[in-house]
């Protein structure tokens, strides 16, 4: 039997970036992002990494809100956020694959 | 002094005492600011740096627990019957810190740049001095060198160098900090705020 493990794990990937995206806006919010900014973030996977999307409209902005200026106090939420979830991507794969294997009685 | 507040104070006292030089001085001081200096101490001391603790993380992946006796100090002291002390291996931290360094001039720019890269954060092979309460022992931790992002821009029509590195410090805390850590009595905020530059308003 030929499996390929890439359809399979499409629609799983799919499923983290929306889960991930809610994660990352809500810990954004929770900084006291603006609201526009907040609804402008997504996550995409990129082979094994995170990456965050956002407006370019809001770059200046989303710069000044993470690392801070002469007049506000870092609100860091990119760093901490992809830190944290830094292996979520090849852990998710491993244990889809895993479970896959187990249903299809391979073993 | 304890958990944080030690290693603030640590980090404080590694960013301390830089000095860079440009034509109207031979010996300009670096200040050291935990978090945004007021605005009157600002505009009076360029170049600066800022230090923020931005993130504390529970480091699991060097967690060991357990009742940790010794009557040796781990193998250096020749044991002596009746001289052991016992305690509970401490809970481990990751400080992460965001460091930021603002000056008007390029060459102070790349001066404090240069001397943070080669002797407070060189990637990760940094660490960080910190004295125990006593004054007695001093531990020494990692400090890594986690990103380093340059964000110059133009302030007020002039040039603003900023460098924003990202660090961390690996720590620990014991189950007795908490007990121990001092607590807020006072509050002190400037009522009146003096030497605000023509331009500002006082808040």
């Amino acid at each position: 039997m030929i499996t390929s493990f890439n359809a399979y794990s499409a629609p799983l990937l799919s499923e983290i970036n929306a889960t991930l995206t809610q994660e990352l806006r809500n810990d954004a919010l929770a900084a006291g992002w603006p609201t526009n900014v907040v609804e402008s973030l997504s996550i995409t996977a990129s082979g094994f990494s995170l990456v965050v999307n956002y407006s370019l409209d809001y770059e200046t902005e989303i710069g000044d809100l993470e690392y801070g200026t002469q007049t506000s106090s870092p609100r860091p939420v990119f760093r901490l956020f992809l830190d944290k979830h830094a292996n979520i991507i090849s852990d998710n794969i491993a244990d889809s694959y895993l479970k896959y294997l187990e249903d299809a009685e391979v073993f | 002094m304890s958990f944080i507040l030690s290693e603030d104070l640590a980090i404080k006292t590694a960013l301390g005492g830089i000095t860079v030089v440009d034509e109207k001085n031979s010996s300009r001081s670096v200040g050291v600011w935990f978090s945004t200096p007021d605005i009157e101490s600002r505009a009076q001391s360029y170049p600066y740096i800022t230090i923020d603790l931005i993130d504390s993380n529970y480091a699991k992946y060097r967690q060991t627990s357990g009742i940790f006796r010794d009557n040796d100090a781990q193998g250096t002291l020749t044991p002596v019957a009746g001289n052991t002390y016992t305690y509970e291996i401490p809970i481990a931290w990751d400080l992460r810190y965001q460091i930021t360094t603002y000056s008007r001039h390029p060459r102070h720019d790349r001066a404090i740049l240069a001397y943070l890269l080669a002797n407070v954060f060189p990637a990760t092979h940094g660490y960080l001095a910190v004295p125990n309460d006593l004054g007695t022992e001093t531990s020494y931790r990692h400090l890594i060198l986690e990103d380093l992002v340059k964000r110059d821009t133009i302030e007020d029509g002039r040039r603003l160098y900023r460098n924003v590195f990202t660090i961390s410090v690996t720590s620990e805390a014991s189950r007795v900090v908490s007990t121990s850590a001092p607590e807020v009595t006072d509050v002190l905020i400037n009522s009146i705020t003096t030497d605000i530059p023509p331009d500002k308003q006082p808040v």
